[in-house]
């Protein structure tokens, strides 16, 4: 069934709507929720959830990208239900992208090495204009690992293996991402 | 700002960049060369002694019992933008476990049926086409026919994909599909488990899973209502829908979901209204199994 068509089932607000979704996109979201928790259990349930988001999100809007507009709302539900779980179990792929974000925002140097990030007030909307821009002028093959590894949250082999490379030259192009990234907030004095 | 707050930004940047990385496909699968693998199984052959007669069983040769085993050497993933497809003959076809890797080197494919060079999955064409492992190569499965399974040759490694529809995405005519797959012949057990396929509930004799194939050629496509879909939904909520897989000869499986209490079986792509030859002898089997309903949000 046709995007569209999908779209037009929760519009008029017909349960298939959801069998529909269900039979096309459970595998792309359950794969963004796994790699964000690494629980199928997890997974399953934000998969779940992101069908309910749907219909309440929907007639209200009507996305021009269905996948997309699915993939966000798992994605947030994913990041608050690691914030739920956060105390009893940690996803290590979650918190290795967290510690790999520090790069982008760090400024000083703890003294174990480590990067911290300052807790400063930020315009949301500015930010995400920035990243925007910054994702606009990446190259097409760096953006895409970009996005592979910091939106779907893919580890870094599956990231290697999309862009046929080696696990650790994928990483040494994602070092010069995000250092990239940092200096693009810099510029744009989102950091100071 | 944090990492975190970052990571959230983050999901709301442009969906076209999201659509553009969803669509990005992986470019080489890392994998033992298929050529050491075979050089290594011919010279374990030759250590223990094997005499060409008993290779040739091993291979199924007419005297030989031991069916070639089509191991899965890898599991696969989950796509992101829906399931990997191909189409051939007008039929369309799904690669079993999302696109699981299995070892053929019990079962040398040797006759190639062509190159999937289409990043579509339009059945309606009469090229060769699928939404994976675009440019590799088709193969018939030695002993199995094209109608039930084909198999894909992609960089280094193996797929099977399984027929799901009919040509115009009709489907799949239940009797031509159990014929062609010789699953009466083949099955080796059947085994039930929950809708989710996680936990193993039930193991099914060789009798009773041939029996039940014979039954279950008789099942007609249903033609489903909204209420219908709704039903299904609800059985899958409840813990009330079951994966029956029947185990082949060769290690791989034939996987269904059953309904009981709707009397409805998929088969491919398409669900099914189960005869009174299946419910009445064998619906036993799932009147005591435990409901394992799927995790709620």
């Amino acid at each position: 069934m046709q995007d569209t068509e999908i779209v037009e089932l929760y519009w008029q607000r017909s349960e298939r709507a959801i069998a529909e979704t269900s039979a096309k996109y459970a595998g792309y979201c359950t794969a963004i929720a796994r790699n964000l928790l690494q629980s199928s259990e997890d997974a399953q349930e934000c998969v779940n959830d992101t069908y309910l988001g749907a219909w309440n999100a929907m007639p209200n809007e009507r996305p021009a990208l269905l996948r997309a507009f699915l993939g966000k709302i798992t994605r947030n539900l994913a990041l608050t239900r690691f914030d739920y779980n956060h105390a009893q179990k940690r996803s290590a792929n979650l918190t290795v992208l967290l510690s790999e974000l520090e790069d982008c925002l760090s400024s000083s140097i703890r003294p174990d090495g480590a990067c911290e990030a300052p807790e400063t007030a930020f315009d949301k909307n500015e930010v995400l204009r920035a990243l925007n821009a910054f994702l606009a002028g990446l190259a097409p093959l760096e953006r895409r690992a970009f996005v592979r590894r910091y939106w779907y949250a893919d580890p870094l082999h599956e990231v290697a293996a999309h862009l046929g490379m080696s696990e650790s030259k994928a990483k040494s192009m994602m070092l010069r991402t995000r250092k990239k990234l940092r200096a693009h907030l810099e510029q744009e004095e989102i950091l100071v | 700002m944090t990492s975190k707050e970052l990571l959230h930004l983050l999901g709301d940047i442009d969906s076209a960049y999201i659509e553009e990385a969803a669509d990005a496909k992986k470019r080489k699968i890392l994998r033992f060369p298929r050529i050491a693998q075979i050089a290594m199984a011919a010279c374990l052959l030759l250590a223990v002694g094997l005499s060409a007669a008993s290779l040739s069983g091993l291979l199924g040769g007419a005297h030989g019992k031991t069916v070639p085993q089509i191991p899965s050497v890898a599991a696969g993933s989950p796509t992101p933008g829906g399931r990997k497809i191909l189409c051939y003959d007008g039929a369309r076809y799904a690669f079993l476990g999302d696109g699981a890797q299995y070892d053929f080197s019990a079962l040398p494919l040797t006759n190639a049926l062509g190159t999937l060079t289409q990043d579509s999955a339009d059945a309606s064409s009469d090229a060769l086409s699928a939404s994976f492992a675009v440019g590799g190569t088709l193969y018939e499965i030695p002993g199995t026919s094209t109608q039930f399974r084909v198999a894909v040759e992609f960089e280094g490694a193996y797929y099977i994909a399984e027929a799901v529809t009919g040509a115009d995405g009709a489907p799949l005519d239940a009797a031509a599909f159990f014929e062609s797959a010789n699953l009466q012949g083949r099955v080796q057990k059947a085994e039930i488990l929950d809708h989710m396929g996680l936990q193993m509930l039930r193991e099914i004799s060789t009798a009773d899973a041939k029996g039940m194939v014979q039954s279950l050629t008789e099942m007609q496509p249903s033609r489903l209502t909204d209420t219908d879909y709704e039903a299904i939904a609800g059985t899958q909520a409840q813990g009330a829908s079951y994966q029956l897989r029947f185990v082949l000869d060769d290690g791989t499986s034939v996987d269904c979901y059953f309904a009981p209490s709707l009397g409805k079986l998929s088969l491919g792509d398409s669900w099914y209204d189960v005869p009174a030859a299946f419910a009445a002898p064998y619906g036993a089997h799932f009147d005591t199994l435990a409901r394992v309903p799927p995790p709620m949000g």
